[in-house]
């Protein structure tokens, strides 16, 4: 899938947006999750190829949002959409790999507050969606709660889809303008700072766990051990 | 009377218990969803079955894997004959306890590790860390669900002992050390490997230091971005 088509755009979509629909609405086996979803469009756009970009890009981006999981009645950030969107916009534009995740991380970030809030707009449907079944179960017809279930999975579905399809043609316009007009400083610039993204990834998810004064000597007996298995070996 | 086939059926909804996911009831209506084939059982009159779903479609919400413990805990309830209100209360009671010890053990404690050690390994360069991730991660999560609904629609009013004698906090701070392990082991491979640059560990000080002062890592993402791009301006290339 190297042709920017319409056809290759609606077919990521829709595997974008299948894949979201396990972030909330169906299972939670975690295949929404940046590191899973991420190589599985890799794959998908690029081949065995692409497994690799999207490891690299869904590995940054899960450590990023490590905690984003919805506790309690929290809406946490959406990052199945965005992840999908990253691999994506990295393996739909040519050049510098490093440059490239970069910037598809970047996009990931920036486009993740507006794929939120379109989860926002899904659960208020949800309101309505309820409101109608409950109506309905006092009249006694009773299919009501099924019907809606399924009406509700098909909404998230094509909300994912559709703002899927539009972020990825947008950010694809985009980033094409912004990698033909890139100065050489800011190409070296981002190639530095492809090198610095798993510490900050790392970082990302010590200070997620790090919850406790307690934690700090087994965290420092790991590091020293992690430092001479490594230097000696 | 629910037979083995209206269990299976259950088990199967659970799944979907958070499609109708809504501000107003939360995991109410995705309860009703999950239970309606044993309601549909019980009370085969319309006016009965109109009662019971209108009444759980109250307010639910709970870690959707430890759900099916309540549900399966409502339906031995339901089918007794218990009085309702019993029932609200009982779900009420519970639903808050399983929800903290599901953010502690899945949400906050294996999740997060198994995907650390999974990005770990993307990283570098094993592409098969996401699929073992999903099936370590799978063989722990469903028979949460399976063993969940079984276990509470078989040990009655035992459930509620057993889960609270469930010692979740020594679980939860096991998850914990094991994190920050493994995290630790990932920083001091990379310290004492590849590019022996001093600064790395001086690099993380800054990372974590910034994070602590309530920084978010997506923020910080972008402040390094734009550090290297002016480092490189600056250098003149």
């Amino acid at each position: 899938m190297d042709h920017l088509g319409l056809k290759n755009i609606l077919i990521i979509s829709l595997v974008g947006g299948l894949l979201n629909l396990d972030t909330r609405a169906v299972a939670q086996v975690m295949v929404s999750r940046p590191i899973i979803t991420a190589p599985i469009v890799g794959f998908l756009i690029g081949g065995w190829d692409g497994i690799r970009i999207g490891c690299m890009i869904g590995a940054i981006l899960e450590l990023i949002w490590i905690n984003v999981l919805p506790m309690g009645a929290s809406i946490p950030a959406n990052a199945s959409l965005s992840s999908t969107l990253g691999v994506a916009v990295a393996l739909l534009t040519k050049g510098e790999m490093r440059i490239l995740i970069v910037l598809a991380i970047a996009i990931s970030i920036l486009f993740s507050f507006i794929f939120t809030s379109i989860d926002l707009k899904n659960r208020e449907f949800n309101s309505l969606l309820v409101r109608m079944a409950s109506c309905l179960i006092h009249k006694g017809r009773f299919w009501a709660i099924d019907a809606m279930n399924l009406a509700s999975l098909l909404i998230t579905f094509l909300l994912g889809i559709i703002s899927l399809f539009f972020s990825l043609s947008v950010s694809i316009w985009l980033l094409r303008g912004l990698v033909d007009w890139m100065p050489s400083y800011m190409m070296i610039g981002l190639s530095i700072a492809y090198y610095i993204l798993p510490i900050l990834g790392i970082g990302a998810a010590v200070n997620a766990f790090l919850v406790s004064k307690r934690l700090i000597p087994y965290f420092g007996v790991a590091i020293l051990w992690g430092i001479i298995f490594t230097s000696t070996v | 009377m629910i037979t083995k086939l209206d269990l299976l059926r259950v088990f199967l909804r659970s799944f979907f218990i958070q499609s109708l996911w809504n501000l107003e009831g939360l995991q109410n209506a995705g309860f009703l969803y999950t239970i309606s084939p044993c309601l549909d059982r019980l009370y085969p009159g319309k006016d009965d079955r109109k009662m019971a779903y209108i009444r759980h479609l109250e307010p639910f919400n709970t870690h959707p894997y430890a759900a099916n413990l309540i549900i399966g805990y409502t339906i031995s309830k339901e089918e007794k004959g218990v009085e309702k209100d019993m029932i609200s209360s009982l779900k009420k009671g519970m639903f808050g306890p399983l929800a903290v010890m599901g953010d502690a053990i899945f949400w906050a404690g294996i999740m997060p590790l198994f995907a650390f050690i999974a990005s770990m390994m993307a990283i570098y360069g094993y592409v098969w860390g996401g699929v073992i991730f999903l099936l370590l991660y799978n063989l722990i999560h469903i028979p949460t669900r399976f063993l969940g609904l079984h276990l509470g629609y078989r040990l009655g009013d035992n459930i509620v002992e057993v889960v609270k004698r469930f010692r979740f906090k020594t679980l939860s701070s096991y998850l914990q050390m094991a994190q920050v392990i493994v995290c630790g082991l990932a920083l001091g491979s990379i310290a004492g490997s590849e590019k022996p640059l001093p600064f790395y560990p001086f690099l993380i000080g800054i990372l974590v230091f910034g994070l602590r002062r309530g920084m978010r890592p997506t923020l910080l993402f972008f402040i390094i971005v734009m550090i290297c791009i002016a480092v490189s301006y600056l250098f003149g290339y």
